[in-house]
């Protein structure tokens, strides 16, 4: 059993490029990867003729694990930022961290696109009033400018909005259903 | 060896590769729109000093022309905002399309983990 995992933790990082194997092995960060990592890092590295350096003082505790009080994750969240055996392939921390921020600019793109469109309000006027031939300078006018502007805003607000809305979402089930396809994890669904 | 070389698929290999090309190109772009962002407020001013050369405006600088125009200069503001905005939201769009993938071949490895292996 145990070999079995050696294997597919050696796997793993054969994947990895030198540089990246390097990397992990001199920041000797203990908290993130196993023994048996380290162990399959060495090995690759011996393969790759790479001269193996001197490794930094071993990490056993996260500064992410201080870093994530400071952000509102939930409960199941933090149940997979936390769990004993973290993915390979991507931090759970970074995905929660993206997505936060996702959310975030999501927001601040609604804020800006109004705003934009404000500043731009004279721009829009004079377009608009061309088409006015009677009276250019009629309450109309600027009814008209403002309906478009209104429009425009709208329409710039969907087509950021919700993209950025669907990929933390996306994100987020996509980190789920990994957490839930590892070994010894209960089947329950994370998000009721 | 083969058993290792199995375990990943080509297409793993292949999604893992465009994971690292998206993470890397994600700060590549955000560089490019800060510059951009800077180009903007610099095209602003090489078109002060166009006017100011055929005698279109009385101001002797761009900045005495921000402060005495303020709309002016909070439209350049904003112009330069959205443009270096514009550049964070596609960091964090390729930075999401690499997360994701990686999240992608995580799950599937755990599967083939859990059934015992290659397939």
């Amino acid at each position: 059993m145990n070999n079995d995992i050696r294997t597919q933790i050696r796997s793993r990082m054969t994947l990895k490029e030198t540089d990246e194997l390097l990397e992990i092995w001199q920041n000797n960060d203990r908290a993130e990867w196993s023994d048996d990592a380290f162990e399959a890092i060495k090995e690759i590295l011996k393969e790759r003729s790479v001269d193996i350096p001197e490794q930094n003082a071993p990490i056993y505790e996260h500064k992410e694990e201080k870093e994530q009080k400071d952000y509102d994750f939930s409960n199941e969240e933090l149940r997979i930022v936390d769990n004993e055996n973290p993915p390979d392939f991507y931090d759970p921390f970074d995905v929660l961290l993206t997505t936060k921020r996702i959310d975030w600019m999501a927001k601040v793109m609604i804020v800006f696109t109004i705003l934009y469109n404000i500043i731009n309000f004279r721009t829009s006027l004079e377009m608009v009033r061309p088409y006015f031939f009677g009276n250019q300078n009629s309450a109309l006018v600027y009814v008209f400018t403002a309906l478009i502007i209104a429009l425009n805003a709208a329409l710039g607000i969907i087509v950021i909005y919700f993209p950025l809305k669907a990929l933390a979402h996306i994100l987020r089930i996509l980190m789920e259903m990994e957490f839930r396809s590892r070994k010894g994890i209960e089947p329950n669904p994370l998000v009721e | 060896m083969n058993e290792q070389e199995e375990f990943f698929s080509p297409n793993h290999k292949r999604l893992l590769s465009i994971a690292v090309w998206a993470r890397y190109l994600a700060w590549v772009v955000l560089v490019i729109y800060f510059f951009w962002a800077i180009g903007t407020y610099l095209q602003e001013q090489n078109m002060f000093m166009y006017y100011r050369a055929v005698g279109s405006t009385n101001h002797s600088n761009f900045i005495g022309l921000l402060k005495g125009f303020p709309f002016y200069g909070l439209s350049v503001f904003i112009e330069m905002i959205g443009v270096f905005l514009k550049g964070i939201v596609y960091f964090l769009v390729l930075k999401g399309i690499s997360l994701g993938i990686n999240m992608i071949v995580e799950t599937d490895i755990n599967y083939r983990e859990q059934k015992g292996g290659t397939q």
